[in-house]
């Protein structure tokens, strides 16, 4: 639970901001902290900053990650983990738009990771798999 | 008799003090980055010997911050006009190496100038950019010669061809004279453009970002959509600009530069056919196609790194200059999003505003469904697509290759937006909406009690897709001018731009029609 005051022209509001998910994002106050007795928030991690390391996995990662182009549904993986691919290979076919739409590999590399198996429907952007 | 040597002297003295510009040591600097100086720009543009320099003597005016002392040759801006592949154009090029290529008064004096002239005379004008800005010293005189070099701007837009190069700097209000020009070429190394740098964004919103991000070529191009053409380097700049106005007319009353071959080649191109794959459902990659409707080696894509799901293009087909549009159903299956939709309208109201006859292969699954598309305004972008095309007068050719659905089917030059001849492969799918989606709802009522629903709903998809999804149905009310196979899309093409050129389509008159920005 947090007391934010926000002022909008010159008008000032006294808001409070109560974070209904598990494990909160740190808030990384850079201050003191605000003088409210804590809440009831789970800490499991002992520092705060640690928490940042856990990120949910629709993070897309720095590079290598290969994203969908848009929403549709996976009809063909091509790869598994592991294998070597080249530049321009097929990794996968996306059916979206009344199309199969080849996914192929925009760099060298090998798949680290695979997020995706046939029948999964996936959104723009989502993750499909990582090229390192 | 003759003229007194010592004046040709001092003529002579003068030109060789104003032509280094800022002197050796900057411009040793700047050649060690790979970049040209703002006259090796010009001349590597110009055919040998033909510009004719505008204002070299020209200099600045202001007596504030110890300027009074400080020369600025030409004021750091040449202009003139020349010949490029013997048609006169007219230029300026910045001398980032006189004050920044900063722009004051008298800089932006001589660029309005050689900028009225192209407009009076009627040739395209070309802007090469490589500046620092606005010339403090000058305060409000410079910022107001931006005023005046944007109103001209748009003074010259749809009467001659505007063509910028971000060669170097191009930054804050300076970045919309450029934004204001029909193409604009940056070179991937030495030129950033941008509103607001990296420094300004952290203050304003703490957020963190690089140059790259925001202002390379790469993200002007790519990204942005702010960029037509990235260059390797200032050569390459220059000869990119060439080969754009190689399918350009000098302004908008002459046609462009088609040179029609004496004899139209109208053999079957058996290659066509082998390009269409069996299955419905895989992509084809339209650039294929591109290459075998226009001449050999004569087609320049514009845009070619933004919305990659749409082509856009010059190009010749017996000669004759076209405005290639083309879905391209090898990225995001061809549909049709914002960029799409901006890029491809951009391109269309610039061939009808310099009479180049529109090219649209067709192969449109829909638009892009999304809630960034919605949220986004797809709707009124979408919108750019079918007014460009509505509002065009020039001849407009289309030929639909395998999808065509629903709204996006109109939106790309249909008969009833009054296309001049509608050619369809036989595997065009010309419907209101994909087979699937048309029996779930034409047939609810039905696959509700069937017993095996999957049978069903399979038999009465394929129904379906045979008697509407086919260039058939389209034929039978008349919406195509032909059914035709694909080898025979280039004579069909041909002869198509052949009969068309004659067009002569007028509106009632009005100041401009409001399309939804």
């Amino acid at each position: 639970m947090r007391h934010l005051r926000i002022t909008i022209g010159n008008r000032s509001y006294e808001v409070t901001v109560e974070d209904l998910t598990e494990q909160s994002a740190p808030s990384a106050p850079s201050a003191p902290a605000p003088a409210i007795p804590p809440a009831a928030v789970p800490t499991r991690a002992p520092a705060p900053a640690a928490a940042t390391t856990t990120q949910s996995p629709q993070a897309p990662p720095a590079s290598g990650a290969v994203t969908s182009p848009m929403a549709g549904s996976i009809l063909v993986v091509h790869v598994s983990a592991g294998d070597q691919v080249k530049q321009g290979q097929a990794l996968l076919v996306l059916e979206a738009m009344k199309m199969e739409n080849q996914i192929a590999a925009p760099c060298d590399g090998t798949v680290s990771r695979l997020d995706v198996s046939p029948g999964d429907s996936v959104a723009e952007g989502h993750v499909l798999l990582v090229l390192e | 008799m003759a003229i007194r040597r010592e004046l040709l002297e001092e003529l002579e003295k003068r030109r060789s003090e104003l032509t280094p510009g800022g002197g050796e040591a900057r411009h040793a600097k700047r050649r060690g980055k790979g970049m040209l100086s703002a006259r090796e720009r010009l001349d590597v543009f110009f055919d040998a010997d033909t510009f004719q320099e505008w204002g070299m003597h020209v200099t600045h005016s202001c007596h504030d911050f110890g300027m009074e002392n400080k020369p600025m040759p030409c004021d750091g801006v040449v202009t003139g006009v020349g010949l490029v592949s013997g048609r006169p154009v007219a230029a300026f090029s910045q001398d980032a190496t006189v004050g920044g290529g900063a722009l004051g008064q008298r800089h932006a004096q001589k660029i309005c100038a050689i900028m009225e002239y192209a407009l009076e005379a009627g040739m395209p004008f070309v802007a090469v950019n490589d500046s620092g800005g606005a010339r403090i010293q000058e305060a409000v005189e410079s910022l107001s010669g931006y005023g005046q070099v944007f109103y001209r701007n748009v003074l010259l837009s749809g009467c001659v061809p505007q063509v910028g190069v971000i060669a170097g700097n191009c930054a804050g209000g300076a970045a919309y004279s450029p934004a204001l020009m029909d193409f604009l070429i940056m070179t991937r190394r030495n030129a950033n453009m941008f509103i607001c740098g990296p420094q300004v964004i952290k203050a304003a919103t703490g957020v963190d970002c690089t140059m790259d991000e925001i202002g390379s070529a790469n993200a002007n191009a790519a990204i942005s959509g702010n960029v037509h053409f990235v260059a390797e380097d200032d050569q390459h700049a220059m000869q990119i600009v060439d080969r754009l106005l190689s399918f350009l007319p000098a302004n908008n009353v002459q046609d462009p530069p088609h040179r029609p071959t004496e004899e139209l080649c109208l053999d079957a191109d058996e290659s066509m056919n082998d390009i269409v794959p069996a299955n419905i459902k895989d992509p084809m990659d339209m650039y294929e196609v591109i290459q075998r409707i226009v001449d050999p080696g004569e087609f320049l894509e514009v845009h070619r790194d933004f919305a990659r799901n749409i082509i856009v293009g010059f190009g010749r087909v017996d000669g004759v200059v076209v405005g290639v549009i083309a879905n391209q159903p090898s990225v995001k299956a061809g549909t049709l999003d914002i960029d799409a939709s901006d890029k491809g309208a951009r391109f269309i109201r610039f061939c009808n505003a310099f009479n180049v006859p529109l090219l649209t292969l067709v192969d449109v699954p829909g638009f892009l469904p999304g809630v960034a598309q919605e949220q986004g305004g797809i709707i009124r972008h979408g919108a750019k697509l079918l007014f460009a095309y509505s509002a065009a007068t020039v001849p407009k050719i289309t030929v639909i290759t395998r999808k065509a659905y629903g709204g996006s089917y109109l939106a790309m030059c249909s008969r009833d937006l009054k296309a001049d001849m509608v050619f369809a492969w036989p595997t065009a799918e010309i419907a209101v909406m994909g087979a699937e989606g048309a029996v779930n709802v034409l047939y609810r009522k039905e696959l509700a009690t069937a017993e095996d629903k999957e049978a069903a709903r399979s038999e009465l998809i394929e129904e379906y897709r045979e008697r509407f999804a086919s260039p058939y149905m389209a034929a039978s009310h008349g919406m195509l001018t032909d059914v035709i196979p694909p080898s025979q899309t280039r004579p069909a093409v041909s002869l198509a731009l052949r009969n068309t050129l004659s067009k002569n389509e007028t509106r009632p008159p009005k100041k401009h029609g409001l399309i939804p920005l």
